[in-house]
Formats: C-alpha cells, sequence, structure tokens
C-alpha cells in the first residue's frame, strides 16, 4: 500500500452500521409478540426463535446463585430447525436446560466458567461430539471476552422487575446483570430480561431501559440458591484448630486489614472465631476489617461485635436481605435500602484491592498446585482463581502486602498472600496431598490446551494443614518450597518425603510452624470457641433479621 | 423437581416377595400375563429353592418390579426418568413403555439360561470397597492373563466398585486390595462373571433373540447401563438392554446423570434397597427411598408432591 494507494482489487466497505441494520430487522419480525417494550409470556419460544438466528453468540445469565431460567427453558424447546448452532456464553452452567440445548441439537458450543452441578453431562456430550469448548474462563474472563471477541448478538437475563419502559430492577442479586447487559446492549446485540413482576414504579434502577429491548414475565420467580450459607453446627474441632492457625499464624502475623474468604466450613469457622479466639489475642480493629465476600451468613457474629468496617458483595445471599438492608453503614445499599451487588467489581476488588485471599481445596500436589476438578467431570473453576493469584499489576502497597517482600533490592514488590487450606486426608481416606493432580488426566482426556488447575502453585504463598502453616513464600528455591510443603502434609504421598531433620532447619528459620510454635493447643480447638454453633444462633445474633431458608432450618 | 425409578438387580430377590404385591387391578392383569407366557404358577418362583436359580430370580424381579412400577403409574404417579442395575433394566424397559412385558419375560428368561449355561464354574465376582475407578482399573491391567482374565464389572459408586472374571485372578485381586489402600475385597455369591466381554456370546445371542421383538421410544427417559448417558429412542433402548450384560454397568454415572437432569426423588421398586442407600451416599441433596413395605398410595402421593414442586 505504497503511497496511499490501495492494493489492487480491495474494496471499501459500503456499510459501517450492519450490526444495527440487522437488529431492526430482527426486531421488525418479532413485533406481533410484543407490546411495545413487552413480550407476551404465552409466545416466548416463538419470539426468541424469531429474535435468535443460527449461528448467534447468546449470553444466558447464570451464576452460581441467580440464573435466567424462563428464558434458558424457552430457548431449549425451540425448534432446532429454526434455531440451531448457537454459541453459549454461560459463567454457570447450573440447569438441565443449559445442557438439554446441546442434546437437542439448538447449541454448539459453550465458554464458560463453572459447571459443577452439571459436570458430568459436560464431559459426556464433549466426549459424544455434541458439544465444543471454546475455553473454560474464570468469571471475570469471560465477561472480559466479551467485550472483546465474544461479544455476544443476544443477551437473555434476569431481575426482579421491571417495567414498560424496559428499566430493571434487581433487588440485591444484581450480580451479572450490568455487564452482560453492557456487553450486548451497547453491541447492537439483542437484550431480553425476564422479571419476576412487571410494575409502574421500580423502588430503584439497577440497569437503565435504554439499554433493554425486551421485558417478559416469567411463569415463575428467577431460580436462586443459597450457596454461600455453612451450618455451623457441622464446624468440627479439625476446622477450628486450622481457623486458629490461620488467625495466628497469617492474619495477626502479616496484619491482614481486607480479604476475601473462599466459601467452606474452614474459612467458616474463621469468621466464628473472630469474636471469641481473635478478641481474645486482641485482634479486635488490627485484622480483618475491610472485605470482599459475599454476605456469609457466619460473618454476621463478628460484624454484631463491631470487627467489619466494610463488606463488597458479588451477590446476595438467601435469608440475608433483611439484614444487609439494616446495616447500610457496612454494605454497598441503593436508595431503596437494599444491598446492591456487582460480582465483576466484587472480583475486581478482590484481586486489586485485598491484602490476601483463603480458600479450601480438596488436592493438592507437592509444588502446591491445587485443583478441585474429579476424574471424569468437568466442572472448570468458578471465582476462586481470580482471587487466588497475585495480580502482578498491583502498584499501591498495604502492610501486608509489603511483608512479603524478600531480599532487599530497589526495586522489590510486596505481594497479595493467597493461602490454601486442607486437612491432608479427606473424607472416605483419600489423601489430599498426590504424586499429580487429577486435573492433569482431565485435562489431557478432554483434550485442553492447558491443565484445569485451580489455583497455581506459585501464586501460592502460606498453605494451612491441621499439622501446621507452611510459608512458602519464604522459600529460597523449588527444592526448600518443597520440604515445607511436605512438612505439613501428613502421612500422604507428598508428606512421606519429609525429611524430620530438614523439617526442624524449617520450623527454626520460620519456613514451618506446627500449632505449638504459635502458641496453640490442639485440646484447645473446641466447639465452645464458636460464636455461633448453629444457624439459630446467627438468627439471634442478627436479631431476628436473618430468615434462614428452610433446607437450614431444624427448628 | 424430577422423579427417578430405579429398578433393582439380581441379589435383591427375597423369599415370598410374590406373595407382597400391592393389592390393585393393574396387579392382577400382570400376573395374569405373565402366567400365560412363562406358563407356570408364578407364585411359585419365589420360594427358597427356586430363587437359587438365576433364571428364577431374573424372571422374579422382573415381575414383581414391573407390578409396583405399573401399580404407581396407575395412581398417577409416574416417573420423569428410568434406569435399572443390570437385569433391573429390562422393568425399566416396560416400565417406560418401551418394550412390552410379554418381550421382557422371553428375554430375560433367555438372558438367565444362558448365563446359567456358559459359566458352570471356576468364575465369580469380587466387590471391592475403598478403591477408586483408576486404582482398581490399574490392579485389574496388572493382573489379568489369558488363563485368568479378569474385568471392571459395575462402578456402583467412586469407591465401591465390582470386578468379574477367573476366580484365579479375582484370588490374587483380593490380596492386593488391603496393599493397594482398599478397605474391603469380597467375593458375590455369583457363579457368573456378569458385565465382562467374556459374557460377549450370550449379548449375541440376546441379540439375534431381539430381532424380531419391536421396541417403541422410551415415554421417560431411560439410563443406560453401559454408557450412563440418556437414551431417548427405541435403537439405543434395545442396544443396552441386550448389550449391557457384557459391558461395565456405570451405575454412579447413570444416577448422576439422573441428579445432573434434575431428579430430586430417587424411588427404588421392590424387593430392593442397595440403590437407594448408594443414591442417599451420593446425593444428599436428594431424597431417596425404598419403596419395598411401603404402601403404593403413600408412595404415589409423595411423587405427586414432588412433581409439583417444579424448581428444577
Amino acid at each position: 500500500m505504497r503511497n496511499g494507494r490501495l492494493p489492487k482489487g480491495a474494496h471499501l466497505r459500503s456499510s459501517w452500521s450492519t450490526r444495527r441494520q440487522k437488529k431492526a430487522e430482527r426486531i421488525a419480525a418479532a413485533r406481533n409478540f410484543a407490546d411495545g417494550q413487552i413480550l407476551a409470556q404465552e409466545t416466548i419460544v416463538q419470539a426468541l426463535e424469531t429474535l435468535v438466528l443460527p449461528g448467534d453468540r447468546v449470553a444466558i445469565e447464570g451464576n452460581n446463585q441467580k440464573q435466567a431460567d424462563f428464558l434458558s427453558r424457552a430457548l431449549a424447546q425451540a425448534d432446532s430447525q429454526k434455531l440451531h448452532d448457537l454459541h453459549l456464553l454461560i459463567s454457570s452452567v447450573s440447569r438441565p436446560e443449559h445442557l438439554d440445548l446441546f442434546e437437542h441439537g439448538i447449541a454448539r458450543k459453550i465458554d464458560f466458567a463453572y459447571a459443577g452441578p452439571q459436570s458430568l453431562r459436560m464431559a459426556q456430550l464433549l466426549e459424544d461430539r455434541r458439544l465444543e469448548i471454546g475455553a473454560i474462563h474464570t468469571y471475570v474472563e469471560l465477561y472480559a471476552r466479551m467485550f472483546i471477541d465474544l461479544i455476544p448478538n443476544v443477551a437473555l437475563v434476569c431481575a426482579a422487575q421491571g417495567d414498560r419502559q424496559g428499566n430493571l430492577f434487581t433487588g440485591p442479586n444484581t450480580e451479572d446483570t450490568p455487564t452482560i447487559v453492557e456487553a450486548a446492549g451497547f453491541s447492537s446485540g439483542i437484550v431480553i430480561a425476564q422479571v419476576n413482576e412487571i410494575v409502574d414504579e421500580l423502588p430503584r434502577v439497577d440497569i437503565p431501559g435504554s439499554w433493554v429491548d425486551y421485558v417478559v414475565k416469567a411463569d415463575r420467580p428467577f431460580a436462586i440458591e443459597p450457596l454461600f450459607t455453612r451450618d455451623p453446627r457441622h464446624i468440627h474441632e479439625v476446622n477450628i484448630l486450622m481457623a486458629m492457625m490461620v488467625i495466628r499464624g497469617i492474619y495477626e502475623r502479616h496484619g491482614v486489614l481486607s480479604l476475601n474468604h473462599g466459601v467452606g466450613f474452614d474459612t467458616a469457622a474463621i469468621e466464628l472465631l473472630l469474636p471469641t479466639y481473635a478478641g481474645s489475642l486482641g485482634l479486635k480493629g488490627k485484622i480483618c476489617r475491610h472485605w470482599a465476600l459475599n454476605p456469609h451468613p457466619t460473618l454476621i457474629p463478628a460484624i454484631e461485635t463491631g470487627w467489619v468496617e466494610s463488606v463488597h458483595c458479588f451477590g446476595s445471599e438467601l435469608g440475608m436481605e433483611e439484614y444487609l438492608a439494616a446495616r447500610s453503614d457496612l454494605f454497598f445499599t441503593g436508595r431503596d435500602g437494599s444491598l446492591r451487588s456487582n460480582r465483576v467489581l466484587a472480583q475486581l476488588a478482590g484481586q486489586y484491592g485485598i491484602d490476601l485471599f483463603i480458600g479450601s481445596t480438596l488436592q493438592m500436589d507437592g509444588d502446591a498446585n491445587s485443583s478441585t476438578v474429579t476424574l471424569g467431570r468437568l466442572a472448570g473453576f468458578g471465582g476462586a482463581p481470580n482471587m487466588g493469584h497475585d495480580p502482578h499489576g498491583r502498584r499501591h502497597a498495604s502492610p501486608a502486602w509489603l511483608s512479603l517482600i524478600k531480599g532487599n533490592s530497589d526495586v522489590a514488590r510486596g505481594k497479595k498472600l493467597v493461602v490454601q487450606m486442607l486437612e491432608t486426608y479427606q473424607k472416605g481416606g483419600v489423601p489430599a496431598f498426590v504424586e499429580s493432580l487429577d486435573a492433569v488426566k482431565v485435562g489431557r482426556d478432554a483434550g485442553m490446551p492447558i491443565a484445569p488447575i485451580m489455583i497455581y502453585g506459585d501464586d501460592v504463598t502460606h498453605v494451612v494443614t491441621e499439622e501446621g502453616v507452611a510459608y512458602l513464600y519464604k522459600a529460597i528455591d523449588l527444592g526448600e518450597r518443597r520440604s515445607a510443603l511436605a512438612a505439613i502434609a501428613g502421612v500422604t504421598p507428598v508428606g512421606l518425603r519429609h525429611d524430620p531433620k530438614r523439617t526442624e532447619k524449617l520450623r527454626r528459620d520460620g519456613l514451618v510452624a506446627f500449632p505449638e510454635d504459635l502458641g496453640i493447643h490442639p485440646v484447645e480447638a473446641k466447639r465452645s470457641l464458636l460464636a455461633a454453633k448453629s444457624i439459630e444462633d446467627l438468627v439471634a445474633w442478627s436479631g431476628g433479621l436473618y430468615k434462614p431458608p428452610a433446607r437450614f432450618r431444624s427448628w | 423437581m424430577s422423579v427417578a425409578f430405579l429398578f433393582p438387580g439380581q441379589g435383591s430377590q427375597h423369599q415370598g416377595m410374590l406373595h407382597d404385591l400391592p393389592a390393585c387391578a393393574s396387579t392382577a392383569v400382570t400376573l395374569e400375563e405373565a402366567s400365560r407366557i412363562l406358563s407356570r404358577d408364578i407364585f411359585e418362583l419365589d420360594s427358597e429353592v427356586a430363587l437359587r436359580s438365576t433364571v428364577v430370580a431374573q424372571l422374579a424381579l422382573l415381575i414383581t418390579e414391573v407390578v409396583y412400577g405399573r401399580a404407581l403409574i396407575s395412581e398417577g404417579a409416574v416417573p420423569n426418568m428410568v434406569g435399572g442395575l443390570s437385569v433391573g433394566s429390562y422393568a425399566a424397559a416396560v416400565i417406560a413403555d418401551s418394550l412390552d412385558l410379554s418381550s421382557a419375560l422371553t428375554l430375560v428368561r433367555l438372558r438367565g439360561e444362558l448365563m446359567e449355561k456358559v459359566f458352570p464354574h471356576g468364575h465369580g465376582m469380587v466387590a471391592i470397597t475403598g478403591l477408586d475407578e483408576k486404582q482398581v482399573s490399574a490392579l485389574v491391567a496388572e493382573i489379568t492373563s489369558r488363563g485368568a482374565p479378569i474385568f471392571l464389572a459395575n462402578v456402583n459408586a467412586p469407591r465401591q466398585i465390582v470386578v468379574s472374571g477367573a476366580l484365579a485372578g479375582l484370588e490374587k485381586l483380593m490380596e492386593k486390595v488391603r496393599l493397594a489402600g482398599g478397605s474391603k475385597a469380597q467375593r458375590l455369591d455369583v457363579a457368573v462373571p456378569s458385565h465382562c466381554q467374556l459374557l460377549n456370546p450370550i449379548a449375541e445371542e440376546l441379540d439375534r433373540a431381539a430381532a424380531g421383538i419391536s421396541l417403541r421410544d422410551p415415554k421417560y427417559v431411560y439410563v443406560g447401563n453401559r454408557s450412563g448417558r440418556p437414551l431417548r429412542d427405541s435403537v439405543s433402548v434395545r442396544e443396552d438392554l441386550v448389550s449391557n450384560v457384557a459391558h461395565t454397568v456405570r451405575w454412579h454415572d447413570a444416577t448422576t446423570l439422573m441428579f445432573e437432569l434434575g431428579a430430586r426423588l430417587f424411588l427404588e421398586l421392590p424387593p430392593g434397597c442397595v440403590l437407594t442407600k448408594l443414591a442417599a451416599t451420593s446425593f444428599p441433596e436428594a431424597r431417596a427411598i425404598a419403596c419395598a413395605g411401603s404402601r403404593v398410595d403413600f408412595i404415589a402421593q409423595l411423587i405427586r408432591k414432588y412433581h409439583q414442586l417444579k424448581r428444577l
């Protein structure tokens, strides 16, 4: 292309608004199913057969909490002669009809983050070549791609209420809706929202109507799961011992002020030990003040005793709505008083804004790589890997971040604390520390370009087992790292490698701490330390504002 | 919420089971049809002596399961999906209206006869607990030999696996299970090495016998033994019925698939209770109930209640 001339044969594009034009055509074709921006519930299947075209990229809102299930069920009823080869973008494949779409030949390809509740079918359909996987992402990656090269043609989302102008009110479960709507709505995609009810006046506007093409009243309220509730009754003494070690050996030692907890009984135990055990150590105000966290009911006692200054939430949690509304000093709330959650922003905050991520895992290898993936299943990742890593782009300092600097280079930088908790043996006598992760074989069997590792060992700074804490970040080389991990891996294949003499040196050098090195006697790890021992106790702490779903009520 | 009917396999039969059937109109019709096709008195099939025969045990199970399943359906209590373990899959196919009872009886009788005939001695099955499929497969691969072949027969739960084959191989396997970290290896009281390729000739004969039988697409999702896949057409159901005897039964996958498809009530038809325990352990969020000993109207009411709870 010399002298500004075009190569021979090249010609200029005649239109730069084809996407907008095609959208207008689809909307015109669907006019019989719509009254203004309202789609009729009875003809939703035909409406979708008209508004969605074969080969479209369709984002279906579905995470591990709320699901646009009326729209996904309707899409699965479409005629596969009319609608086929769809490319689905679903963050959490949680519902049977998500994969019915592949069995029925309506969808062909999928990009997703998590498929735990459908992980066998996912593996079967892949093996039977009825489903292609674009990639298995973390949540943030999938949303990032929706703004780069996986821009949706259609977005199917859900909200609590909508009005005739398309404005949406999500209530406490805003979660992913604004992000998905933005990706489709501003790229001439079609945005369809199912709502529990259509009203004249919304309590607040979470998504402006000009971003939304259609609203349809669902046959029943959108599906939602209480995924972050852990009944303190099931916290046992090993969880408590590990929680004590985390508080003393990590939170206190590094002065961890801001953090994210994964979901599980290990982290629930930490939350319930803050007012009691950590309080007795005089740590109030010195640790755990700011959180990127879903509203875990087990955080209620720490909140009520004044430990917590702020919490930003990915989503809400069933039963916590009234409690959250009544604690607006701590939680982000709208003008209507109810919580405003936002998954992508909370994930971003959980990457860059906090000192520490801690979570439980099921399997770890000798290099501290971990995964919850098991053989014959394609479960994916979810959100943990987003926060379970050290974001190298970070520039702001905090005492905890700085405390991980090694050596004395002029350009040293700190590190986020990434902590993994696991008992050396899982239920049923299965060793948690293994020579090779199941994830490696799963990745190979499924033809994935990389093994589905949840948290990479080189991001992990600390590992906690019932045996002790390994301060992996302090290791000077890989050999020392492996030895420190082996020292707390019990009688597993990895633990059996440890050399008692070397372990003693590692303890002296501060790379390994056993409970007694932290001033903890395992016999002190009693359930009596828990600030709440049951769901009833949590309700009592909340002054009756927490209303647990039926399945958690035993009284 | 969806409902799955589970149909137990051999091992669940017990004395007197045909004398304890629900008293309803469909029972009489089914028993009369079975008597006519087998040309014998159905009530003689469930004595202790009679049940020692593989043929009789399999037929008695088929009849009991079909009677109970039909009794439920006549009360308007239908499943969303069905699955049977081994011979139980024939009753599953009948209840899904894919296979006629008469054809099922003929095929099951032939299946039992062939199983009794082909392996008179020297073979068996061993149940292993405490090792996973990867570990058991590795042991099987290490031990199996041309003279004494052994095979993975059933994956009933992630750590409850059955191996079948030649006794010499099975004995070696039992010795190694402990060393490999397993908690138990127990000989089952069966002489036939079911669910392995030694039974290919039986599968071939069943295939020929089924050639003249016409099947229909199942009314409810039929979950296959061999693949652990949802089967929705007559051809795949037929293939599963005739061939499952010679292939590994992926029971854990089959029930996991049901759970993923939305099953939250697992009902095991009489006379079994083993499948209930497996489902209860694997899926704590679902309910698993053995119908044996319960009134049909009570179970039917429970099923209707689950159909009303349409959350999944």
